[in-house]
């Protein structure tokens, strides 16, 4: 479903003159399977986040080809892939990604704006029931400066699978969570998975692992080891 | 949820923001169309002075003070400089010379209730030889005009035609009106020598003004001629005056208004600069603090396009109440000072009619528009182009 073959990406830092070169990721080959629940694992700056964007063709790779589906996906216009962002994938990013200006309920129907029209009929029915799915029903109207970080991760979940994609990709989806509040959201990322979604989570937190069906350790833009 | 709903949600979470370049926007178009209206009130007002006046020359006392000069040519006959009646009878003779005309500045009456301005400025003319006067008048009178009757200028708003207008006790019947003329003629009254001698005789004085002086004669050459020649033999006919072309007069008094048109554009494009700066530098403030959202757009399923277009109808809509609100408020703010603005500018006229008014509000509008286009273009381009991973990562 998911193929990297030969995927380099490399960053450049610092000024012009003194610019130093960064590899983030280097020459990956990565399959992933329909069902799978993936954890790739590693220190900080190990290229984990720029793996999962390349994934998610959010990230043009330097070389080699990223197919999902069977697609080379950098081969594709800007609009097809975003299409196929929307349609395929769902996002749980490592930073707070609300939208300030819109309240719970059109945080969640944000990804319905771009789906065809069929699915933007029934938005908001859709976005109340991920809501439900995710046990915050009773702040539908709240802004995201009135959320916990425990709740904004829920509805960033919520958000993620009102499209029903057959992917969710989590960068370290449980940054900055109590444990509890952490075995909640991960409860409900397991809840996702048995629904038959492909997780693929990066995360650099040990206790993620088990979570998992199969783990990757990366160091260096490399994985070292495969579980 | 539609592109236009996040536009209006996001307008109105960042008022401040959005006032500021409504703000400037304002700012820019109302003053367009302010200098627009001005100016174009100016240009009307000298053309229609240099179309309809009607003489190839005027000459005035040569030996008047710069001052007097000045008001003269402005057309504010605020002197008290007179040259010999002879000067007509010299000029005439003049084979070149068709027609001629005197006039006499008999005084000015302060405060005068038959106008809206001011200053009433009552002049002494001869009808027989009149080509300049008569020409604008709205009707022509029955007749002759008889001793004790006089010819209004169109400010004379406040009494009808056949009325009685008191001047320095003397009883005048308003025998016409003339049509507008966006000079000095409007506030006017004109009155024959026949009167003037009249009125002195029956005691009205006019600072001690002699009826055997002159304060301009309007001078019509035969077809041919050339003006600038004549001017100059003039000279010798009849020493002591100063012939002023037609042409030149206008130019005169288009520079004396030179400066203020210069300043108008001046600041019109200091404003335009700061417009465009300001509004640029507001809206790349917005789109670099909204990266992480440009960056979940991205990721959520928007491309490059909707992102555009999201920026362009923020953009738009901003730029579009500016304009809006610019223009309200500058066609209140010309309408409640029009009369401050003609009386400053010395014009007649300031305000088009509808149709024109429309057309200026349109066009001033779309200007302002595209004046400010590229600061608002600017950072829907940049947020367009912005890579998502990169976005979502340096906030």
């Amino acid at each position: 479903m998911i193929e990297l073959r030969q995927v380099s990406k490399m960053y450049f830092r610092g000024k012009r003159s003194h610019q130093v070169t960064v590899t983030a990721v280097q020459e990956i080959d990565l399959k992933i399977d329909p069902g799978e629940f993936v954890v790739i694992t590693g220190r900080s700056g190990c290229g984990k986040t720029s793996l999962l964007n390349i994934i998610a063709g959010l990230s043009r790779p330097d070389s080699g080809q990223v197919f999902v589906d069977g697609t080379d996906v950098w081969t594709m216009k800007d609009e097809d892939i975003s299409a196929l962002r929307n349609q395929k994938m769902g996002f749980m990013f490592q930073v707070p990604s609300l939208i300030p200006t819109l309240n719970v309920l059109d945080n969640v129907v944000v990804p319905t704006m771009f789906a065809p029209k069929e699915k933007q009929k029934d938005a908001y029915p859709h976005a109340k029931q991920a809501l439900k799915a995710v046990r915050l029903s009773h702040r539908m109207d709240a802004f995201p400066r009135h959320l916990s970080a425990g709740e904004e991760k829920r509805v960033v979940i919520a958000r993620a699978i009102i499209n029903n994609p057959p992917v969710l990709l989590a960068d370290e989806p449980t940054a900055n969570l109590d444990e509890l509040t952490e075995k909640e959201v991960m409860a409900l990322v397991q809840e996702i998975h048995r629904g038959g979604t492909t997780i693929i989570l990066v995360t650099h937190h040990p206790s993620l692992i088990g979570y998992g069906t199969r783990h990757l350790t990366m160091l260096d833009g490399k994985f070292v080891a495969r579980e | 949820m539609t592109l236009l709903y996040l536009v209006l949600q996001g307008l109105k979470e960042r008022q401040f923001r959005s006032l500021l370049i409504v703000f400037f926007i304002l700012v820019l178009t109302g003053f367009l169309l302010a200098t627009t209206v001005i100016l174009r009130g100016v240009e009307k007002s000298l053309r229609s002075g240099m179309e309809k006046l009607g003489a190839d020359i005027i000459v005035i006392p040569y030996d008047i003070t710069e001052e007097a000069q000045k008001e003269v040519l402005a057309g504010r006959l605020g002197t008290t400089d007179w040259m010999p009646a002879d000067n007509v009878r010299r000029i005439s003779e003049m084979e070149a010379v068709e027609r001629v005309s005197p006039r006499l500045y008999l005084g000015t009456i302060k405060g005068s209730s038959y106008l809206t301005n001011d200053e009433l400025f009552v002049i002494a003319f001869d009808p027989e030889t009149d080509f300049t006067i008569l020409c604008w008048l709205k009707e022509k009178p029955q007749g002759t005009l008889k001793v004790g009757d006089a010819i209004g200028g169109a400010s004379i708003n406040r009494i009808a035609t056949s009325g009685r207008i008191l001047v320095n006790d003397y009883a005048l019947t308003l025998a016409g009106k003339l049509e507008p003329t966006g000079v000095w003629y409007d506030q006017a009254l004109f009155i024959t020598f026949e009167t003037a001698r009249d009125m002195i005789a029956k005691g009205s004085t006019f600072n001690n003004v002699s009826l055997d002086t002159v304060t301009n004669i309007t001078v019509e050459l035969k077809p041919g001629y050339d003006a600038a020649k004549m001017a100059m033999e003039m000279v010798l006919v009849a020493p002591g005056i100063w012939p002023v072309q037609a042409p030149k007069l206008m130019t005169i008094l288009a520079s004396q208004r030179a400066g203020l048109i210069k300043s108008l554009f001046i600041a019109l494009g200091i404003i335009w600069i700061l417009a465009v700066i300001l509004t640029g530098f507001v809206f790349s403030i917005i789109v670099n603090e909204r990266r992480r959202e440009i960056g979940m757009l991205r990721a959520t399923g928007a491309s490059c396009n909707f992102i555009f277009r999201l920026f362009l109808a923020e953009s738009a809509i901003l730029a579009i109440g500016g304009g809006v609100a610019g223009i309200i408020l500058s066609t209140l703010f010309l309408y409640f000072t029009r009369s401050w603005i003609m009386s400053t500018l010395e014009i007649r006229a300031l305000l088009p009619a509808l149709p024109g008014l429309v057309a200026f509000i349109v066009g001033c509008f779309l200007i302002a528009l595209i004046l400010v286009l590229p600061a608002l273009l600017y950072p829907a381009v940049r947020a367009s182009r912005l890579d998502p991973a990169v976005a979502m990562r340096e906030v």
